[in-house]
């Protein structure tokens, strides 16, 4: 992908944010390994798991949290110590800087979500395989969609994990749940759509929070192209600091 | 009008050789109520040119326009005759400095340089950046990390990484800041080497001794507006009429007081607290040699000379108001 991209992966690694992120992509399946182990046979309804742990702590925290934490810091880190000027006084075509700095976050979050995803329903759901699947499909389109809006955020604004704090706890986490035309509008609600839409059944807890499967993905789509477009616009119009 | 004004007046078409490689005409730049640059029109040649003010003049705010990191609030620039703003491609022949320590604290020097020219698509990355980083002298830290370089080290490298795909213009803001004397010496020899292959320079400094052994047409900025241009010896002649202040610690402000008003360059002599003395000079070259020399002869301590900004912009409102 070239030397942004490769910086990008170099800025948002440290070891500090990837400790933090490995604790909290652990989370689930520590929760998980501990229900297995202190339930008793009869005991588990999937239904409660798939809303507690699936929808609540995966889709609801870990996927968002994570995609923020490496997101917003792709351009925050450029703009806080001033060495987006280095990438800007290039004649890298600006669309190509946002794609690289895209790229960035979805690879290095991709495998953390989706490894602890894939462990936590595993174990979770009695080694339901294709359940294990769709989750980790659904989960991939957030990455993709959280990278866009998170990565556009961090150029705009220095506030940029206040901001997206904000906009998970508030639109995907309230609006979009008690408002039922939001979902249209929620990364949240296209990642568990995706999931359900894929899955064999195992998942149907989640099935009144979701929305048609084609619609999930159109929307995905757009929400991931058009943040794209608008970090394309910035970069091309913005004041470099 | 003062003695001196505005640009043109002083042996300018001596100094233009060719077309003009940077062109600005009538810029000007505004933040909400405050105006940083105001209706400036310049035009830079192949050739080293010193754009010179006092710290808030507006030259980082004109120097950023001028490479295409911000945008003009009115009129317009053009770098090689294109429009620098909407042609990224044209930083293949532009490289600027930017005055801040904007490093990759985790990457080594020779890593930063040749991501620079992987970023201009230079086609020899290796030997490119080795031509740049020796060019700066740092070849036997090249292989550390960024981060445990000290000031002038990372100044140096930003350098290199300005110039490793050997633009044809070239802006370095304050690109003296953290060096010392010998450095200064080299940055120098090396900016007249690029100027004699026709490579245009454009450097900014506060400091009139800087851009003075640097470059012979100065621009001149003060509180946002182009106050001269033209020949940096009949500008520094028009400075040496009037009297401007330097600031000389020492450890014994007494005697070194006593040395100086002797002088014939100095004016007047104040105490300024227990180690340092203002002086009022009109001939700071002068001051600048005498200086070191009387401590020495007398045992005397000294600190530290240094130009006052106050001063070097009450020069240049001398300059404009006559």
């Amino acid at each position: 992908m070239g030397p942004v991209f490769r910086l990008s992966i170099r800025q948002i690694t440290g070891v500090r944010r990837l400790l933090i992120v490995l604790l909290l992509v652990s989370l689930p399946v520590v929760l998980t390994l501990v229900i297995r182990l202190t339930s008793s046979e009869g005991d588990g309804d999937t239904a409660d798991y798939v809303n507690g742990v699936v929808n609540a702590l995966i889709v609801g925290v870990v996927l968002p949290i994570v995609m923020i934490s490496f997101s917003t810091s792709v351009f925050g880190n450029d703009l806080e110590d001033r060495t987006l000027s280095f990438i800007m006084l290039t004649p890298a075509a600006r669309w190509k800087i946002a794609l690289s700095k895209l790229a960035a976050p979805i690879l290095v979050g991709t495998p953390l979500v989706v490894v602890s995803a894939a462990a936590t329903i595993y174990i979770g759901l009695d080694s339901d395989v294709s359940s294990a699947v769709a989750v980790c499909a659904g989960l991939v389109i957030g990455v993709v969609a959280y990278a866009s809006v998170f990565t556009w955020s961090g150029l705009i604004t220095t506030r940029a994990l206040a901001f997206a704090i904000v906009y998970v706890f508030l639109w995907e986490g309230v609006i979009s749940t008690f408002v039922s035309g939001v979902r249209y509008l929620s990364i949240s609600t296209y990642a568990l759509s995706v999931m359900h839409g894929l899955s064999d059944g195992s998942l149907e807890a989640v099935a009144d929070q979701t929305i048609e499967l084609p619609a999930a993905l159109i929307g995905a789509c757009i929400v991931t192209v058009a943040f794209w477009l608008l970090t394309v616009w910035r970069l091309r119009t913005m004041d470099v600091p | 009008m003062g003695p001196l004004s505005k640009a043109g007046d002083v042996k300018e078409d001596d100094l233009k050789t060719g077309s003009a490689t940077i062109a600005v005409a009538e810029v000007s730049k505004w933040y909400g109520n405050v105006v940083a640059v105001n209706d400036v029109s310049l035009d830079v040649y192949p050739g080293i040119t010193g754009l010179l003010g006092p710290n808030g003049a507006g030259k980082t705010t004109l120097l950023y326009m001028i490479a295409g990191l911000s945008a003009c609030s009115r009129g317009s620039i053009s770098v090689l005759d294109q429009p620098v703003r909407s042609s990224p491609t044209l930083y293949r022949r532009v490289g600027f400095m930017p005055e801040h320590e904007s490093i990759y604290p985790f990457l080594t020097g020779r890593q930063f340089v040749e991501t620079s020219a992987k970023l201009h698509e230079v086609a020899d990355v290796s030997s490119a950046a080795d031509k740049s980083i020796s060019m700066v002298g740092l070849q036997d830290v090249q292989n550390r990390s960024m981060g445990g370089y000290s000031r002038g080290m990372r100044q140096r490298m930003r350098l290199a990484a300005s110039l490793v795909h050997d633009p044809d213009v070239i802006i370095l803001d304050e690109p003296l800041n953290g060096t010392d004397p010998r450095q200064r010496i080299e940055f120098q020899d090396s900016m007249e080497r690029l100027a004699s292959e026709g490579k245009t320079i454009l450097v900014s400094s506060h400091i009139l001794e800087e851009v003075e052994t640097l470059a012979g047409r100065i621009l001149l900025m003060l509180s946002g507006k182009l106050a001269a241009s033209g020949d940096f010896r009949a500008i520094r002649a028009k400075l040496d009429e009037h009297a401007y202040q330097v600031r000389v610690v020492v450890d014994r402000p007494n005697e070194m007081a006593s040395a100086i008003i002797g002088m014939n360059t100095v004016d007047s002599v104040a105490f300024s607290d227990d180690r340092s003395l203002i002086i009022h000079s009109r001939d700071v070259a002068s001051l600048q040699t005498s200086i070191p020399k009387l401590a020495r002869e007398r045992g005397i301590r000294l600190t530290r000379v240094e130009p006052l900004d106050e001063s070097l912009e009450s020069l240049f409102e001398y300059m404009v108001e006559g």
